[in-house]
């Protein structure tokens, strides 16, 4: 018999019961694959995006619904009213001084 | 090996059974704490899993194996700023059949008979390098090239460690019987 024999009787141990445990664990965790496709992976981002997408929307609806002040629609209202009215004078085969003549009016008048 | 390098956990697996007593109690021997042994010891292996793309046929495995636990034993020594003895300095002319000559029958009852912990503290005593050649060439089954070869040292020096170790080991043992 060695030293070598007998020496290893005195030195060799056994790991603890948590040891094969704890390995796998930190085994598992660094080498298991990871499918692709899992749920969750696809899940977690998905609902995300869904999220943004109707918080987006909600904010879009109320903007959208949201009364214009007043005075604001009123001034709109008239522009588009002066434009119509350009438009139709456009449309009308005036000679320049009865141009003239309707212009100098709506001045006098207005 | 062939199959771990292509990721077979389950031949992985087997490597792992045969050698995880053998590689903790060697880093136990070397970092004299158990727990801290164990880690290493589980870090050893992963390292060789990750690393098993790398692996050279021209090494034979356990001697790779063994090389990833001692650096990780040497990497832990070093933090705790222990100074390693240089095996180099060592250099000796002994004999294969010198060093693996049977021992007397009173050394063997000597060995025997003493408790665990009597032969740990002996072995504690021992320098770095001859504790550390002797519980490789006794846990690892590497032949004295190969342990001069995990050690990066010479095969006059891996003999003249481990002669030098049983020496000692011996002499402890016999004094603290006495």
């Amino acid at each position: 018999m060695t030293l070598f024999d007998l020496l290893k009787k005195k030195i060799l141990k056994t790991p603890r019961k948590k040891f094969d445990r704890v390995f796998w664990t930190k085994f598992n965790r660094e080498f298991e694959p990871r499918s692709l496709w899992s749920p969750f992976r696809i899940a977690i981002p998905a609902t995300g995006v869904g999220l943004a997408l109707l918080v987006a929307l909600w904010l879009g609806f109320q903007k959208m619904n949201t009364a214009a002040p007043t005075e604001e629609l009123i001034t709109q209202v008239e522009i588009l009213g002066d434009l119509d009215l350009l438009a139709a004078f456009d449309d009308l085969p005036l000679s320049e001084d009865e141009w003239e003549e309707l212009v100098s009016k709506e001045n006098h008048d207005g | 090996m062939e199959r771990v390098q292509q990721g077979d956990v389950a031949a992985f697996r087997k490597l792992y059974d045969r050698y995880k007593s053998r590689v903790m109690s060697y880093l136990n021997m070397m970092v004299r704490n158990r727990a801290v042994a164990e880690e290493l010891a589980q870090e050893a292996f992963l390292r060789v899993y990750r690393a098993r793309a790398s692996y050279g046929r021209e090494a034979k495995f356990s001697t790779w194996m063994w090389t990833i636990a001692r650096n990780l034993a040497i990497d832990h020594l070093r933090k705790k700023t222990e100074t390693l003895l240089d095996p180099h300095q060592q250099e000796g002319s002994h004999r294969i059949e010198e060093i693996e000559s049977p021992l007397s029958n009173a050394e063997v009852m000597l060995i025997r008979n003493s408790r665990q912990e009597q032969v740990e503290k002996c072995l504690s005593k021992l320098t770095h390098a001859q504790r550390e050649v002797l519980t490789l060439r006794t846990l690892s089954e590497l032949n004295y090239d190969e342990i001069a070869a995990t050690m990066k040292t010479t095969l006059a020096s891996v003999k003249s460690l481990i002669f030098r170790a049983k020496e000692a080991l011996i002499h402890c043992l016999k004094k603290s019987e006495s």
